[in-house]
C-alpha cells in the first residue's frame, strides 16, 4: 500500500522533473526547469538599485520579500526592447552556497510546459566543444523548434555577485 | 529521541543557570553592600542550591562540587552561624566567576572543569571550618567571624530521619505537609532517598518508595518535632536525634576526600592566574552576548495573552468586514469605513505588542555593573558611589545585548580616567565618595542612556594637543568645544599617561562609538572641567523599525533613519561650493561639511537640481546629503537586500511603501565609506 504510493509519489517527481517551463526572448525560446518556478507575475512597477548592473533592473515586492529583478535580454546581451504586457516575471529559487535565494527574471513572454526527456537533451559541449560560461544546460527540440535550456545557478550567481563598478568620479 | 529530550533539559537547564547566576551575583552584590536580610540570603542560597541540583543532575560535577561548597558557607551565613563578611563574599563571587566560566565550557563542549576550581573549593573549605574553630585555620578570611559563631544556647542541630511506610500515602496522609510543617519550625534541609523505587514495570502510584532524611536547625525542643509526626507515627519510620556539630561538615569532607593533598600546591597558584582573568572582564562578557544571538527568549505569560487576545480582535474584524463585503445589494460605505478604522486599530495595536515580545528591561544590562564598579574601585583605590535608574526602560533584546559591552566599557573609562581617588576628592573640596549615575529612559521613540560622573571632566586642551600629536586634528585646525570633546571618540586617541589594564589602550571609546553607530545610535559626550562628564547614548526602540524621513531623490523615494538626522535645509540657505575636483562642501553652523549628491552617487539620472541638503551624523563625521524633495515622515520595517541579493554600500535595506512599492533605505555611514573608496582611488 505504502510502496505503491511512494512509487506513484516518486513517478510524479520524476516526471516534473523533466518539465520545463519555456519562454521567449525575442526570436529565442529558452527554458528553466519547472520545478525551480515559484511563480509568475505580470510586468509592474519596480524599484531601482544604485551602482547595480545595467541587466539587475532593481527589486519588487512579493507578498513583503524584497526581491531582485535580471532581465535577461540584457544578462544575454540581446537586443533590448519595450516591455510590453506580455513582459512576465519569472519568479525562481536558486541555491547559491547553500541558501535559497529568490530571484525574478524578466522575460518577452511566458509560452508554455514541456516534457523534454534526459536523453532528448542535447548537451552543450556536444554542440559547441566547449563549456561556455555553463548558462546553458542544453538544446531540446520541441517540434520543429529549438529551445535553450537554461542553466539557472551560475547565471543568477554570477548577476548577483558581480560587484558594482565603483563610481569614477 | 531521548537523547534529544535529555539535550534540550540540558540546555534549558543551561539557560536556567544564567538566571540564577544573575541572582546570585545581585544578592552578593547586596551582601557584600552590608544588606544581610533573610530574604536577600535564601534568594542567594537558592540559587546555589539550584544550580547544585541541576548540575549534578545532568552530570556537571564540577559544577556541583563547586556550588556544594559555596552553599555550605552560605548555609551557615543563613542559619546565623557567621556573619556575612566581605572576605567571603568576595570569595563567594570568586566562585561565582569560574561557575560563569565552567559554564561556558560546559555549552560548549557538553562538559567542563576549570583550573581554579580545586584551589577554591579548598578556600571554601577553609572559610567553612575556620568558623568550625578549628585550630589552624590557615587563611584571615573568617578570624572576625569566628568570635561572632553563635554558641549552641538555643539552637539546636536536629537529625530527623523520616521513612513512610508503603501503605502511607493509602492512608490518606502527604510527606509534603509534613515536610513543610517541619521547615516551619527553623532551617530545613532535606536530602531525598528514592533508591526504594522500583522499575517502571512494577510501579505503583498508590506506594510511597521515598524517604528522607533531613537537617533541622532550630530552637523547638523534640517534643515540638516529634508532635508534627504525631498523627502518622504508626505509618512511618522515625529517628529523630541531636546533633553536636555542624552537620554539613562530614558529608563535605566525604565528597571530596582526593583533594586534600593538592589542597596547599593550587592554592600558592591561584593569585596570578586570577589577577590575569579579572584583567580582562570585557572579553569575557563579548563571548556571552555573542553566544545569546539567535538564542530563546523568555517571554512573560501576559504579554503573550494579550497578543492571543489581539489576534482574536483581528479575527473578528476580518470576518465583519467579510460579511460588509459579502452583503447583497450596495455596499454599505459608512460601515466599510467603521470596519477599516477598527482593522488598523488592532493591526497597529498587534505590531506594537509583537514589538513587545522582544523588548527586554534594561536592567539585565545594568546588572552586570554593580560588580564592576566594585571590583574596580578597589582595584583603583576609589570610593565610588553607583547609582542606576530607570532600569525598566524596555529595549530590544539584540539592541541590549550588544550594548552591554558599550556600557561596561563606558563604565570602566568613568572610573579610571573621571572619578578621582578620596585625596584628589578632598582637594577640589568634592565630596569624598564619587558619584557614577546610570539613567536610562525613552523619549520620543527612543531610548536615552546617560552615563554621568561628578569627577575631573574632559580638559580640553590636553585633548586638543594629543589629538594634534597623533595627527588626528591638524596643527592649524580650530575646533569648538563640543568638537573637542568628540576627539575621545576618534581612533587610535587614549589620554591616559600610561596604559593601565583598566583602560587607556585608546581603541575602547571608538569602538564604543561604532557599536552604537551599528546600531543605528548616536553618542556625544558633555563635559565640564572640574565638575563632571555626561555621555549620552540616543537608541533606537527597535533594529526591526525605524522612524524614517521620505525624500525624493532622482523621482525616487529614499528613506533617511530619522536618528541620524540633526537638521535640513534649503540648498539657497546654506553656502554650498564646490571645491577643484567636483567634491562639494556645504556650511553648516559654522564649519564646512561634505556633501554628496545621492543621485550622481547613486548614478541616477536627474533632471533637476538637488533643492535640499540634509544633515546627518555618520561613524566617522557630520556630512550632507543632497536630496531633491524632503516628503513626510514614516515608521518604515526594514527588510534586508541581502536575503535575495546583496548588502549595498550606502542602503541600509528596503521597505515597502503603503502602496506597495519597494522603498530603499540610505545608510549614512555608507557613504562615509563611498567617499573615502572615491578619495583613496
Amino acid at each position: 500500500m505504502t510502496t505503491k504510493s511512494n512509487t506513484a509519489v516518486s513517478n510524479e517527481i520524476a516526471e516534473t522533473a523533466d518539465q520545463y517551463l519555456t519562454f521567449l526572448l525575442g526570436d529565442g525560446e529558452y527554458g528553466v526547469k519547472i520545478l525551480q518556478v515559484q511563480e509568475i507575475k505580470s510586468w509592474g512597477p519596480y524599484t531601482p538599485l544604485p551602482n547595480s548592473p545595467d541587466y539587475l533592473l532593481g527589486v519588487i515586492n512579493l507578498r513583503g520579500s524584497i526581491v531582485p529583478i535580471i532581465d535577461l535580454r540584457i544578462r544575454f546581451s540581446l537586443e533590448k526592447v519595450e516591455y510590453t504586457s506580455t513582459t512576465a516575471i519569472i519568479i525562481v529559487h536558486v541555491e547559491i552556497d547553500s541558501h535559497t535565494r529568490i530571484v525574478g527574471l524578466v522575460v518577452d513572454l511566458v509560452s508554455d510546459v514541456h516534457h523534454l526527456a534526459q536523453d532528448a537533451i542535447q548537451s552543450e559541449e556536444e554542440i559547441t566543444g566547449g563549456p561556455n560560461g555553463g548558462y546553458i544546460k542544453g538544446l531540446g527540440q520541441i517540434g520543429d523548434k529549438m529551445v535553450i535550456l537554461v542553466n539557472l545557478e551560475p547565471v543568477v550567481a554570477s548577476s548577483l555577485a558581480s560587484l558594482p563598478e565603483v563610481p569614477s568620479a | 529521541m531521548e537523547d534529544d529530550e535529555l539535550e534540550e533539559l540540558k540546555q534549558m537547564f543551561l539557560e536556567e543557570c544564567l538566571e540564577n547566576f544573575e541572582l546570585l551575583e545581585n544578592g552578593l552584590m547586596r551582601m557584600g553592600d552590608g544588606e544581610c536580610s533573610s530574604d536577600t540570603l535564601n534568594e542567594v542560597f537558592r540559587a546555589a542550591h539550584s544550580i547544585k541540583g541541576g548540575a549534578a543532575g545532568f552530570g556537571f560535577n564540577p559544577m556541583s562540587e563547586l556550588t556544594h561548597h559555596m552553599e555550605t558557607l552560605l548555609d551557615e551565613m543563613r542559619s546565623g552561624k557567621r556573619s556575612v563578611e566581605e572576605v567571603d563574599v568576595d570569595l563567594l563571587l570568586e566562585a561565582l566567576d569560574i561557575l560563569q566560566e565552567i559554564l561556558q565550557v560546559c555549552q560548549a563542549e557538553g562538559t567542563g572543569d576549570h583550573e581554579n576550581r580545586l584551589a577554591l573549593q579548598t578556600k571554601l573549605e577553609q572559610a567553612v571550618s575556620s568558623s568550625e574553630e578549628t585550630p589552624e585555620s590557615t587563611t584571615a578570611v573568617s578570624s572576625t567571624s569566628e568570635e561572632q559563631t553563635p554558641s549552641v544556647s538555643s539552637t539546636n542541630h536536629w537529625q530527623i530521619k523520616f521513612a513512610p511506610n508503603p501503605n502511607f500515602l493509602q492512608r490518606g496522609n502527604n510527606p509534603l505537609s509534613l515536610l513543610r510543617e517541619l521547615a516551619r519550625l527553623g532551617t530545613l534541609e532535606l536530602t531525598l532517598n528514592n533508591d526504594c523505587i522500583p522499575e517502571w514495570s512494577v510501579f505503583d502510584p498508590n506506594i510511597s518508595y521515598l524517604s528522607w532524611n533531613a537537617q533541622l536547625v532550630s530552637s523547638e525542643s523534640e517534643e515540638t518535632i516529634r508532635a508534627i509526626f504525631d498523627w502518622v507515627e504508626d505509618d512511618c519510620v522515625l529517628e529523630i536525634t541531636l546533633e553536636t556539630s555542624s552537620p554539613t561538615a562530614p558529608t563535605q569532607v566525604d565528597v571530596i576526600p582526593s583533594i586534600e593533598s593538592e589542597k596547599e600546591t593550587t592554592s600558592k597558584e591561584v593569585t596570578p592566574k586570577k589577577a590575569e582573568e579579572k584583567s580582562d572582564p570585557p572579553a569575557k562578557a563579548k563571548k556571552s552576548s555573542a553566544g545569546a544571538e539567535g538564542a530563546s527568549i523568555r517571554i512573560a505569560t501576559d504579554k503573550i495573552d494579550q497578543l492571543i487576545n489581539m489576534v482574536g480582535e483581528l479575527v473578528i474584524t476580518q470576518s465583519m468586514l467579510s460579511r460588509v463585503g459579502d452583503q447583497a445589494g450596495p455596499i454599505d460605505v459608512q460601515e466599510l469605513r467603521e470596519r477599516l478604522a477598527d482593522l488598523e486599530h488592532h493591526t497597529r495595536d498587534l505590531q506594537e505588542s509583537v514589538m513587545q515580545v522582544r523588548m527586554l528591561p534594561i536592567s539585565s544590562a545594568f546588572s552586570r555593573l554593580p560588580r564592576l564598579v566594585r571590583d574596580l574601585s578597589k582595584k583603583l583605590d576609589k570610593n565610588i558611589d553607583l547609582v542606576l535608574t530607570g532600569g525598566t526602560t524596555e529595549l530590544d533584546k539584540t539592541v541590549l545585548e550588544r550594548m552591554v559591552d558599550p556600557l561596561v566599557h563606558l563604565v570602566r573609562n568613568s572610573l579610571d580616567h573621571g572619578l578621582e581617588n578620596t585625596a584628589e576628592r578632598a582637594e577640589v573640596g568634592k565630596s569624598s565618595r564619587g558619584q557614577l549615575e546610570l539613567s536610562a529612559r525613552q523619549e520620543s521613540g527612543n531610548v536615552i542612556i546617560e552615563i554621568s560622573d561628578d569627577g575631573r571632566g574632559i580638559n580640553g586642551q590636553v585633548i586638543l594637543k594629543k589629538a594634534r600629536e597623533r595627527g588626528i586634528v591638524q596643527p592649524d585646525e580650530e575646533l569648538n568645544d563640543d568638537q573637542i570633546n568628540q576627539l575621545i571618540f576618534a581612533p587610535g586617541f587614549s589620554t591616559a599617561e600610561t596604559v593601565s589594564d583598566v583602560s587607556g589602550r585608546g581603541v575602547g571609546m571608538d569602538v564604543v562609538r561604532r557599536n552604537i553607530v551599528d546600531l543605528g545610535g548616536q553618542v556625544n559626550v558633555h563635559s565640564q572641567l572640574g565638575t563632571g562628564t555626561t555621555v549620552k547614548i540616543k537608541l533606537p526602540l527597535s533594529l526591526a523599525i525605524l522612524d524614517g524621513q521620505l525624500v525624493r531623490i532622482a523621482d525616487q523615494i529614499f528613506v533617511i533613519p530619522i536618528l541620524s538626522i540633526i537638521e535640513s535645509m534649503e540648498v539657497g540657505q546654506t553656502d554650498l561650493s564646490v571645491l577643484p575636483g567636483g567634491d562639494e562642501v556645504c556650511l553648516f553652523r559654522g564649519s564646512y561639511l561634505p556633501t554628496i549628491n545621492v543621485a550622481r552617487q547613486f548614478q541616477l539620472s536627474n533632471s533637476s537640481d538637488p533643492r535640499m541638503v540634509v544633515i546627518v551624523e555618520t561613524h566617522l563625521q557630520r556630512i550632507g546629503l543632497l536630496v531633491d524633495d524632503i516628503l513626510g515622515q514614516q515608521q518604515v520595517v526594514i527588510k534586508p537586500l541581502e536575503k535575495n541579493y546583496k548588502a549595498v554600500n550606502g542602503l541600509a535595506g528596503a521597505t515597502i511603501m503603503s502602496d506597495g512599492a519597494v522603498a530603499l533605505i540610505l545608510d549614512p555611514n555608507g557613504f562615509g565609506q563611498i567617499n573615502s573608496v572615491t578619495e583613496a582611488a
